[in-house]
């Protein structure tokens, strides 16, 4: 049953609908924190097979920052804030109050970008619970830095254990002066997303 | 350069490279022939079949892509007294204490296991970069059995 999932556009709808209201949350705390203007595209929702989550955080080799959360409760999922190396530093100087000429990355600057990546993932999963009328829960905040295909590799695995598709959505949000951009994906799969659509109305069994 | 993703096994025979770009805590299970100079690389995810609650391609667990790469190594030619294997990956990327969770504890599981395989059949372990928590892309010269690893801030070579 599980090689032939389908969603429908409409299930897809919603589900971008969903990621919306949350990355709309989540860039309203972020634009409170850096004090500039946040703004954040419309987020796509779709069904990706485990083994290619890698590509939609860019190509296998490009090195990327990742705050990675768990979320707990009534559906079990993930969710990650990505950055490239550029943007994490750009964004950790700011919350730093350090020169933007400072891009390498180190432990006080990981530490930033994890309570950034924390306040993100809480608005967004707050906004998310509200909406399908149950509690999601994000875990601490892990990071991770490096080739994009080895930074995914506990979130494949973590998946790839019960299904063989996760339902994402992919939000991007820009820090607007300098173009900063961050993307926020949930990751949510087999029973865990029935539960999902089922919350919205939207599943058609 | 022929690429090995997720859950795949290739073989190849001399000049080919065969690659997996950031391995993290995946491992590349690279097993060879010099005599003939035939290899071939498993990309395994999980240690083993038994851990997965979905059956599913052989080449995604540890145990059964040793087998599977054995087999194919098998029909290219490969005698068993005359592999060598090297390993690479199984990397920590999430620098954190619980192991108790599988998912940030699984490159290590992911070695231990493919040693045992090796080791019940019969198969030297010629040399490893393992375990850590940086990740690495493998290029493996299937005729020499030489393995050169890249990470984010060096390159090696086993």
């Amino acid at each position: 049953m599980e090689n032939d999932i389908k969603l429908s556009e409409a299930q897809l709808d919603a589900l971008r609908e969903v990621g919306n209201i949350g990355a709309a949350h989540s860039s309203a705390a972020l634009e409170q924190m850096t004090s500039k203007r946040i703004t954040i595209n419309v987020p796509r929702a779709y069904l990706l097979p485990i083994e290619e989550l890698a590509s939609v955080l860019g190509k296998e080799d490009d090195i990327i920052v990742m705050l990675f959360f768990k979320i707990f409760g009534e559906v079990e999922g993930s969710i990650i804030v990505t950055f490239t190396e550029e943007q994490a530093t750009f964004l950790a100087n700011l919350l730093l109050g350090k020169s933007e000429t400072d891009t390498e990355m180190n432990e006080e600057k990981e530490s930033a970008l994890k309570e950034v990546g924390n306040i993100l993932v809480s608005a967004y999963l707050t906004a998310m619970s509200n909406l399908v009328g149950f509690n999601l829960l994000p875990s601490i905040p892990y990071i991770a830095y490096d080739m994009v295909a080895a930074v995914v590799d506990p979130l494949v695995i973590d998946l790839s254990q019960s299904v063989k598709y996760a339902l994402v959505t992919d939000t991007e949000f820009l820090l607007a002066e300098k173009a900063v951009a961050g993307k926020c994906l949930t990751f949510f799969g087999g029973e865990s997303f029935t539960t999902m659509l089922k919350a919205i109305g939207m599943h058609d069994k | 350069m022929i690429r090995v993703g997720i859950s795949e096994i290739k073989t190849a025979s001399h000049p080919e490279i065969l690659s997996s770009v950031g391995l993290g805590s995946c491992v590349g299970i690279c097993l060879y022939d010099p005599t003939i100079k035939v290899g071939g690389m498993a990309h395994v995810l999980l240690p083993s079949s038994k851990s997965g609650k979905i059956d599913g391609n052989p080449g995604k667990f540890a145990d059964t892509a040793i087998n599977a790469l054995l087999q194919k190594l098998g029909e290219d030619g490969v005698l068993m007294k005359n592999i060598k294997a090297k390993l690479v990956g199984g990397a920590s990327m999430f620098a954190i204490s619980d192991s108790n969770d599988s998912m940030f504890s699984m490159g290590p599981k992911n070695v231990a296991a493919a040693k045992n395989v090796l080791t019940s059949r019969g198969i030297k372990l010629d040399g490893e970069h393992t375990g850590g928590s940086q990740g690495r892309t493998v290029e493996f010269h299937v005729g020499t059995g030489r393995v050169v690893i890249k990470t984010m801030v060096c390159t090696t070579e086993i």
